[in-house]
């Protein structure tokens, strides 16, 4: 700042010296061009130079008095001077000021003094700056008198030109160092706690940026120059600050290529004023992909329009991972095959998933609030809830299975899993509840049990029949041949009468045997199965006696199906013998109905275990007092008869059910305990019928 | 008179078998399986054979296949008292591989003999 002053100051003194120096030029100027007028008329007045001479003489004399103020401002050192050339030499003839002849001077010498005078004399007129006769440097007009051959000098010493600037000068300078110095220390003073509060805001500023994980970044409005990256850019991008200076694209450059559409959207907006907050990926030079919230704010620097834009990326690949697993482990509970209920401590319901509305009809919504005693069915002791509640409550697991009911009233069956959810001080802040619905699988589990039994009953039925029908042939065979060599009047021939008897008796018995063991294979034609109930009906009218009243509900157009025609009349004799034997000696009556129907995939109507299509449906319903559960069991099992002894075999619906099983049919008994039972036989139609429904079928896929 | 080879495992049925058969004049020879029917058929050819169907070492569905193959004119009737496994599907098998006739155990002399005289008449039929 010194140096500033300096060099104001110097150069405004340089301009007014200038100025000073050139107004003194034309003074001087102006004072030889006024003795040479006076030196014309005083050549004109006198007679000979030399009176010219003397005369003009004596009238400088008279201006050099101090009291001819008119020439005062001429200076200390101002002086005019006439000359002229003797011989070689420079005789001054007057020099107003310094006295007399004050010297001479060597016209030729080249640097002699005298030098305006020898330029005078040489017939120049003009300014100069030269050295005088004294030696001194002066400012110098000079002109040339021919008719006297006189040279005129007017001139001032360059040095009292100077002398008032040099002095203002000195002022200046002894008046301004201690002005400069105290300002200096002024302004040190103010200043250095402003600039040291710079200083730290502008490393705070460095100290954030450049510690925080995220990449802090600094842009111009257009988007063309990068004015700041922090080093956090290195961080998430893998890829040197450097690039982005060089190219403030390179890190879109670097986003994974799915992304940067809409980040060159946003970048366009950004252009216009507005920022955005985004979520893009980046992909690094290893390949490695990092998730980047990326959020620009528009800077206007109160100039309205925006002066930059800063931002700050941050590496959100971590979270991004967790929301992904959260995202994932979501998507799993909703679309579990598993029911999943989560309560508060109290058993509140907070969440249930999809599953569970499926399986008991409680949306999320009517669930939320309630707890899992809405599906209490009754069945399930106080006991086991409260072994339940001790075990989560200790921060077990509990695991059983409840007969549960759903919201309209059904029962289903489900495994349950219940754990307490614990946090990361392992203190139990909710419960879990992840359930199976297990009904299917316990019905195909009976139903497997069921079968097993039956077939392994069968098994050892037909291994029965085989050794009996073995052992039954000489008593069959032989009794007989013996019989006919006894006379028919000898007691032994009723005896061996009754053998035979016997003997017949066994035989029907095992081959009935033989029927439930699947041993005998019947022989599958296409029959119209109404014609076949029919004619079964008609002749099991003669046998059922006149208490009871048949009623026929026959569909005539039922269809074809792929039977033995004497097997499908041995099940209905049975069914319509067991029915009357059912209602006994009062009136009664037994309805007989055939129709056709769909059997379709959806389990609740094929918990006979059919496949789907079209089946003859045969039902035999008696006005009796219906079947006890237990006997329902356990009532197609051989030889289990609830008939008195010697009138029941326990083969009838035995070799039902086994007829029934091998034309790919389903029995289905409704007890009807109190108001009659029903029985029901399907079998798989043929022909058109079937394959109608085969397509219907085909279309519902 | 025939000459009849019974083939049964168990020794009542071949008992009843000859009983019958001889109380009827045919002569009887018994074998208890069916190795050893056909080595009596080859030691002396029979014009019937009466074949249990399920027996241990070979069973009657092979001897009779064995017997209609090596023996065309000798007849066949297979019987069985089924059970165990499927023994009217093994009858219905016997007579699709060579068995002129099957029978169901337990059955009456009248029903072997209607049986036995049709293919012995058939054959001596077929002899004239």
């Amino acid at each position: 700042m010194a140096g500033m002053v300096f060099a104001v100051s110097g150069t405004t003194f340089a301009v007014l010296y200038h100025f000073a120096f050139e107004d003194e030029r034309a003074r001087l100027v102006d004072m030889v061009k006024t003795h040479v007028r006076m030196l014309n008329h005083e050549a004109r007045e006198t007679e000979t130079p030399e009176q010219a001479i003397q005369h003009l003489r004596d009238m400088l004399a008279h201006w050099a008095e101090p009291s001819a103020g008119h020439v005062s401002a001429f200076g200390s050192t101002g002086e005019i001077c006439i000359a002229h050339r003797t011989g070689e030499t420079i005789e001054f003839l007057i020099s107003r000021r310094h006295g007399g002849k004050a010297a001479q001077a060597a016209l030729g010498a080249e640097e002699s003094p005298a030098e305006p005078m020898r330029q005078a004399l040489a017939g120049t007129a003009g300014t100069m700056t030269a050295t005088d006769y004294r030696g001194q440097r002066v400012l110098a007009a000079t002109a040339f008198f021919p008719d006297l051959d006189l040279g005129l000098v007017a001139k001032i010493d360059v040095a009292e030109i100077r002398a008032p600037f040099l002095r203002a000068a000195g002022i200046v300078f002894l008046i301004s160092v201690p002005l400069i110095a105290l300002g200096a220390w002024g302004f040190a003073a103010l200043a250095s706690p402003m600039v040291r509060r710079l200083e730290e805001s502008e490393a705070r500023f460095r100290q954030i940026a450049e510690t925080i994980d995220g990449a802090f970044w600094m842009s111009d409005p257009g988007n063309t120059r990068m004015i700041y990256v922090s080093p956090g850019y290195e961080r998430i991008w893998g890829r040197p600050v450097e690039e982005v200076y060089r190219d403030p694209w390179a890190f879109f450059k670097a986003v994974h290529p799915d992304d940067q559409a809409f980040l060159r959207r946003a970048l366009e907006r950004q252009e216009e004023g507005e920022g955005y907050d985004l979520e893009y990926r980046v992909v690094r030079p290893d390949g490695a992909v990092r998730w980047v919230r990326d959020r620009s704010y528009p800077v206007d620097a109160g100039l309205g329009a925006p002066a930059r834009n800063v931002g700050i990326a941050e590496d959100i690949t971590e979270q991004k991972n967790r929301e992904q697993a959260l995202q994932r482990f979501s998507r799993a509970v909703e679309q579990s095959p598993a029911t999943v209920v989560i309560t508060d401590l109290e058993g509140k319901i907070e969440y249930v998933n999809p599953k569970f509305t499926q399986v008991t009809g409680y949306s999320a919504r009517e669930a939320a609030g309630r707890t899992p005693r809405m599906l209490k069915s009754g069945d399930t002791s106080k006991e086991v809830y409260g072994e339940l509640w001790r075990t989560i409550a200790s921060g077990d697991e509990w695991s059983g299975v409840f007969r549960n009911r759903r919201k309209d009233g059904c029962y289903y069956w489900s495994s349950q899993l219940i754990s307490p959810i614990k946090d990361a001080k392992g203190q139990v802040i909710a419960f879990i509840g992840i359930g199976e619905d297990i009904t299917e699988r316990r019905q195909i589990e009976r139903s497997l049990v069921q079968a097993q039994k039956m077939e392994s009953l069968g098994n050892l039925a037909g291994g029965i029949a085989h050794d009996l029908n073995n052992l039954l042939l000489p008593i069959y065979a032989l009794t007989r041949m013996v019989l006919q060599t006894v006379p028919e009047d000898a007691p032994e021939h009723e005896y061996l009468s009754k053998v035979v008897q016997a003997s017949d008796r066994a035989k029907g018995l095992v081959s009935r045997i033989l029927t439930f063991s699947h041993e005998d294979e019947p022989d599958h034609q296409d029959i119209d199965i109404h014609a076949t109930v029919t004619n079964t009906l008609e002749l099991l009218a003669t046998t059922i006696p006149s208490n009871i009243r048949i009623d026929r509900r026959l569909d005539p157009d039922t269809g074809l199906i792929q039977a033995d025609s004497g097997q499908i009349e041995t099940a209905l004799m049975n069914l319509v013998s067991n029915a009357a034997d059912a209602i006994g000696d009062v009136p009664g009556r037994i309805t007989v109905s055939l129709e056709a129907v769909e059997v379709n995939d959806e389990a609740s109507d094929n918990s006979l275990d059919l496949r789907p299509g079209a089946y003859a449906v045969l039902a035999v319903s008696d006005t009796g007092h219906g079947i006890d559960p237990e006997v329902a069991a356990r009532m197609f099992e051989p030889f289990f008869t609830t008939k008195a002894v010697g009138i029941g075999t326990g083969l009838g619906l035995t070799m039902v059910h086994g007829i029934v099983i091998r034309h790919g049919g389903a029995v289905h008994v409704d007890p009807g305990l109190g108001r009659g039972a029903t029985i029901e036989i399907y079998l798989p139609l043929a022909g058109d019928r079937a394959a109608a429904s085969a397509r219907r079928t085909g279309e519902h896929v | 008179m025939a000459r009849i080879l019974v083939i049964d495992d168990e020794s009542l049925a071949r008992f009843t078998l000859r009983a019958i058969l001889e109380a009827a004049g045919h002569e009887v020879v018994e074998a208890t399986n069916g190795n050893e029917g056909i080595a009596l058929q080859k030691a002396d050819p029979f014009d019937l054979a009466v074949t249990d169907v399920i027996m241990p070492e070979k069973a009657g569905v092979e001897t009779a296949i064995d017997l209609k193959r090596d023996y065309p004119d000798l007849k066949i009737i297979a019987i069985s008292g089924g059970g165990r496994t499927r023994n009217l599907d093994f009858l219905r098998l016997a007579k699709q591989f060579g068995a002129d006739e099957t029978l169901a155990k337990p059955f009456s002399a009248d029903e072997l003999m209607a049986l036995v005289n049709r293919l012995i008449g058939a054959a001596e039929r077929s002899e004239r």
